[in-house]
């Protein structure tokens, strides 16, 4: 019942097959069996839930009939929430306690979700594999020596390891999808601005995406169905109308033409993983789909543009941790002064890898160099975006693989920050173009999940999620689950 | 040698609103200390600034009574440095295209 998807304990509860306390108690027992070795959860919110499970008993037995209503769910420690240590992977806010909900918080309660807890993740949302965070790496559950991708690896893993139902996530630069690759999970990132970012913890403005880690696109669709929509205190908020996900995506699948761009397909890919996604691709055929090869001329410039523009974004973002209000304050010493507070603070605060983003951030932005970084950054963007919007004036999705190898050793990246950087190469356009993207399992090299990504234009994650929805129907690779777990 | 004598006049002036410019919090003259700073203002984690609407009716009408321009496209642009009287470690500024 741990591996069940969100979709069937919704229905489940709805059907009094289950109670929400029962299926509350399941996941906090696995949690206590199996997180110790995992680190999913940096704080497990038990009480807390098993009270939110039992007022959902009772709605459900009023006939209350919201769509996650008794369900499991775990959130990110990126996201604010009301009275729960919120940290965001890092020592700098080790002891904070958010004194509010998160938009994201707020519509998955209102929708009748329970919190079972905040996962681990890269300090920060600065990683690829989950090892930057303060309180420990989490393990990929499909084999605990590798990592699980970053910096979502703690939903991502959860969900895998059937440790909650669905889980909530960001996408930055691939945060969300590349962890859902590596950990054999769907994650979607929405349309820029079609999830509110009110309460989620900014790394990079104009880059980070909230989205859902689930076991199958029909989940992403409910739990999107709940997180999407205007929000007014997010000023970059879409003001567009949600359609119904879960609806949408029952419907039959239009034939689609899909663009494959030739330039994934080179030696920067895996063999392995590109003969996995091959055949995934042959399957989307099967299903109707014409495949049509695309160039995305300026998708190399992916990475150098967003590790120009993200470090520059959040060495602004995070010059609000220094101490004063709240977060990590070093001991004080005899003679310091403001400077030299703000400056221990912030050093014992932040680990190496936010502390070198925010160093290349406030260069490429200094005076003198704004010019040559990031102003140029800003325009290789533009080309970027362009490539997308011109690529889907001939085709409907583009589709290729989520990451270029299967998950690495925990360890083995960690001291060559740019080999960590190149993870997310083919994820990173999509975060810059600000479309809607997905990675859905499909496939195992040396038995470590492989990810096929799927990328629509703006505000289509209707077809996107419909499309995904079919290929599942069609595939069982989703349903697979770690082997050591039980 | 003759000198040439330019002055300049940076002139602030409180616009007259119930709310602050990007917070929403009040701004009440004669509050208690403290009672008037949100969570926006303090800067914490994951707060966004949200535009007053009628600062931008003010500031247009400003500019039409003084016979100025008036920009159609306004950007603002963050000014960072750190200092104490400044949460978010940036001012909500602008700078290329006032």
């Amino acid at each position: 019942m741990h591996y069940n998807t969100l979709a069937q304990s919704a229905a489940a509860l709805k059907a009094r097959a289950v109670s929400s306390a029962e299926l509350t108690q399941l996941y906090l027992d696995r949690i206590a069996e199996f997180d110790e070795k995992l680190n999913c959860f940096i704080t497990v919110t038990a009480e807390q839930a098993l009270a939110a499970a039992k007022r959902a008993d009772e709605r459900i037995a009023k006939g209350d009939d919201a769509p996650l209503l008794g369900v499991p769910i775990a959130h990110k420690d990126i996201f604010c929430t009301a009275g729960v240590k919120t940290t965001c992977g890092s020592r700098m806010l080790e002891n904070f306690i958010s004194p509010y909900d998160a938009t994201v918080v707020e519509r998955l309660a209102n929708a009748g979700a329970i919190m079972l807890g905040k996962t681990n993740m890269d300090e920060f949302a600065m990683g690829s594999s989950s090892e930057t965070s303060y309180f420990d790496p989490v393990r990929n559950p499909w084999d605990t020596g590798k990592v699980p991708g970053g910096s979502s690896g703690g939903s991502a893993a959860a969900v895998a390891a059937g440790l909650c139902a669905g889980a909530t996530g960001t996408d930055t630069g691939g945060s969300i999808r590349q962890p859902a690759a590596l950990s054999g999970v769907t994650g979607l990132k929405p349309t820029y601005g079609r999830v509110s970012r009110y309460g989620m913890i900014a790394f990079a403005s104009s880059l980070d995406h909230g989205g859902p880690l689930t076991r199958t696109a029909e989940d992403a669709a409910l739990m999107l169905d709940a997180m999407a929509g205007f929000d007014a205190r997010d000023s970059t908020s879409l003001d567009e109308s949600v359609p119904s996900y879960s609806k949408a995506i029952a419907e039959p699948l239009e034939r689609l033409t899909i663009g494959v761009p030739d330039n994934f397909f080179d030696d920067g890919l895996d063999a392995d993983n590109a003969e996995t996604v091959r055949a995934a691709l042959a399957e989307l055929e099967k299903l109707g789909a014409t495949l049509k090869p695309i160039s995305l001329a300026n998708i190399h410039l992916s990475v150098p543009t967003y590790y120009v523009v993200a470090p520059a974004e959040a060495s602004s973002n995070l010059a609000r941790y220094d101490g004063v209000r709240f977060g990590h304050r070093a001991k004080a010493a005899e003679d310091a002064d403001l400077i030299e507070f703000y400056k221990r603070n912030r050093g014992e605060g932040f680990g190496a890898e936010v502390q070198r983003r925010i160093l290349t951030g406030t260069y490429v932005l200094s005076a003198g160099y704004y010019d040559a970084y990031y102003l140029k950054a800003q325009k290789a963007r533009q080309l970027i975006s362009r490539d997308f919007a011109e690529a889907f004036a001939d085709v409907d999705l583009i589709a290729g693989p989520t990451t270029p190898t299967p998950a690495f050793g925990i360890g083995q990246k960690t001291s060559d920050p740019v080999a960590m950087y190149l993870n997310d190469i083919y994820t990173i356009g999509a975060d810059l173009a600000g479309v809607p993207a997905i990675s859905v399992p499909c496939g195992f090299v040396d038995e470590l999940p492989v990810g096929l990504q799927l990328v629509a234009p703006h505000l289509q994650e209707a077809m996107l999620l419909r499309a995904a929805h079919h290929y599942q129907l069609a595939t069982d690779w989703h349903t697979r689950t770690p082997p050591e777990l039980g | 040698m003759s000198w040439e004598v330019v002055i300049g006049l940076e002139i602030h002036t409180q616009l007259e609103t119930a709310s602050k410019i990007f917070s929403g919090a009040s701004t009440r003259y004669g509050a208690s200390p403290n009672s008037q700073a949100s969570l926006v203002d303090l800067g914490y984690p994951g707060t966004l600034p949200v535009l007053n609407e009628r600062v931008v009716d003010l500031a247009i009408k400003f500019g039409l009574a003084t016979n100025c321009q008036i920009a159609p496209r306004s950007v603002f642009a963050r000014k960072n440095y750190f200092y104490p009287d400044l949460p978010k470690g940036y001012q909500i500024s602008q700078y290329e295209l006032p």
